[in-house]
């Protein structure tokens, strides 16, 4: 009896620190969703080009760009965007690819682009960074991995985003590389 | 807010409320006496509150009982998720938070949540598997597994620095992944992971149509996690020894093929109160102390 007591008061004052300090970060882990961790990937939309508004499947009004990102779209030409989390295991996978290709280089924290000038690569954990808020912008589903590729030409940002750890396909079915999406960014 | 418009193919909620009703129908006559017919209510409310993100959004707090987190409505986070991201995030916090968790419902109910609350607990309830085991030594050594299970999950997320487990997770499929597809199935393509994890459903499936209560007696970490708790814990089976005349009913009926009346502080007790139920001379009791 006595050791049941003992043990209760152990595990209310473990409850109630670790639901103190762990209650907000749980929070973002439920509200987190990992394709990898549900086995399913969305279906890659179809890549004709840049978009400058949401295009008709998302749903929604008029983008509006975070500021940090408008900030380094003055420094370099093109931006990458890459939500990815720790444990998801399809977020590693499109990471392992684009490696393979030769785009990036290093882990996801502190990636970096390789083979071209003027592109910045920005990985963002969608649990721990500050800027996650900017994963609900850009993707249709609100889930990791989600790649997205901006550049500004005159003033307006253009943008291509997609979901999960298929490339996107053009519209005769063929699939088209990360590599391939940047090049045309880079053209403008 | 108007919860129901009748039309379940445009309904998210819907694939919840079709098995309420079929489980309240069905299981309402099974649920002979008024404490069985009470766990039915507290099954059928524990559901719904697993859903309840159209609600209240999702929450911060963990559940006691296996419903997978990445759920379409899941409300509250599942234990094994916790755990997974604690070991690949090297979080102490998430790990002090889901032990104070664990700990401190168990030490008061033991394992009670599996028999009262678990959804996955309550659908064994309805697919009804035998009692009655052949290879009794194989069943009892087969228990072990549920423990390797649990402590494999930490090494292998370690190792590979994914959430191992819930990528092959057959719970996360049944109650997460199918429902996603059953809601906008055109919009989705399988991962490489989805094979393995169908696979298991069809095993977790035959498992616990052959044996009663197969998965939690066999394979079911969170019941791992609960289960050592049995033994200190407040809530317990008491028999009474003088009334009892060892006709051998409570051991006949008992879902989780507990050795009643002598091992009646079994690791395996759910407190679903069944053999309270069947005792002929009411000599067992579910009290706290």
């Amino acid at each position: 009896m006595k050791l049941a007591v003992i043990g209760m008061g152990i595990a209310a004052i473990l409850l109630l620190s670790g639901g103190y300090l762990a209650y907000d970060k749980t929070h973002i882990l439920n509200e987190n969703r990992c394709w990898g961790c549900l086995a399913l990937n969305p279906t890659g939309k179809i890549y004709n080009g840049f978009w400058i508004d949401y295009p008709k499947e998302y749903g929604k009004g008029k983008i509006k760009h975070p500021d940090w990102l408008k900030n380094a779209l003055n420094n370099t030409h093109v931006v990458m965007l890459f939500f990815w989390y720790k444990g998801c295991s399809a977020c590693k996978l499109l990471w392992e690819e684009m490696k393979e290709e030769g785009i990036v280089e290093g882990d996801e924290a502190n990636g970096k682009i390789v083979g071209f000038e003027n592109v910045t690569l920005i990985t963002i954990d969608t649990v721990n960074d500050e800027r996650k808020g900017a994963l609900s912008i850009y993707s249709q589903k609100g889930g990791s991995p989600t790649t997205v590729i901006l550049f500004k030409e005159d003033d307006t940002i253009y943008w291509y985003a997609f979901e999960g750890s298929n490339l996107p396909k053009d519209e005769n079915g063929k699939i088209v590389t990360v590599k391939e999406i940047i090049e045309d960014a880079i053209r403008g | 807010m108007v919860l129901c418009n009748f039309n379940c193919s445009a309904c998210p909620f819907a694939y919840l409320c079709i098995p309420l009703a079929i489980g309240a129908f069905i299981a309402w006559r099974r649920y002979a006496s008024s404490m069985q017919k009470k766990r039915l209510i507290s099954q059928l409310s524990f559901l719904f509150l697993s859903n309840t993100a159209f609600i209240v959004g999702s929450t911060g707090f963990i559940y006691s009982y296996f419903y997978c987190w990445e759920a379409p409505l899941a409300a509250m986070a599942c234990p094994i998720g916790v755990l997974e991201h604690a070991i690949v995030e090297r979080s102490m916090i998430l790990l002090v938070y889901l032990i104070g968790f664990i700990a401190f419902f168990s030490m008061i109910f033991g394992r009670a949540a599996c028999g009262w609350a678990c959804p996955i607990g309550f659908l064994q309830d309805l697919s009804r598997g035998k009692k009655e085991v052949r290879h009794v030594e194989a069943d009892k050594k087969m228990r072990w597994l549920k423990y390797v299970i649990l402590l494999l999950i930490p090494p292998a997320c370690y190792v590979t620095g994914t959430l191992a487990y819930t990528d092959i997770c057959p719970i996360g499929g049944l109650t997460a992944t199918l429902p996603t597809l059953a809601i906008d199935p055109s919009s989705y393509t399988f991962s490489e992971f989805f094979a393995p994890k169908m696979i298991f459903l069809v095993g977790f499936f035959i498992l616990i149509f052959m044996l009663s209560r197969g998965w939690c007696r066999h394979l079911c970490p969170i019941g791992a996690m609960m289960a050592p708790f049995n033994k200190i814990s407040l809530l317990q089976l008491r028999v009474d020894d003088n009334a009892c005349i060892h006709c051998g009913k409570c051991k006949e009926v008992c879902p989780m093929g507990i050795d009643m009346p002598e091992d009646r502080k079994s690791n395996e007790c759910i407190r679903c109160g069944i053999c309270i139920s069947n005792c002929p001379v009411n000599a067992i009791s579910l009290t706290f102390t």
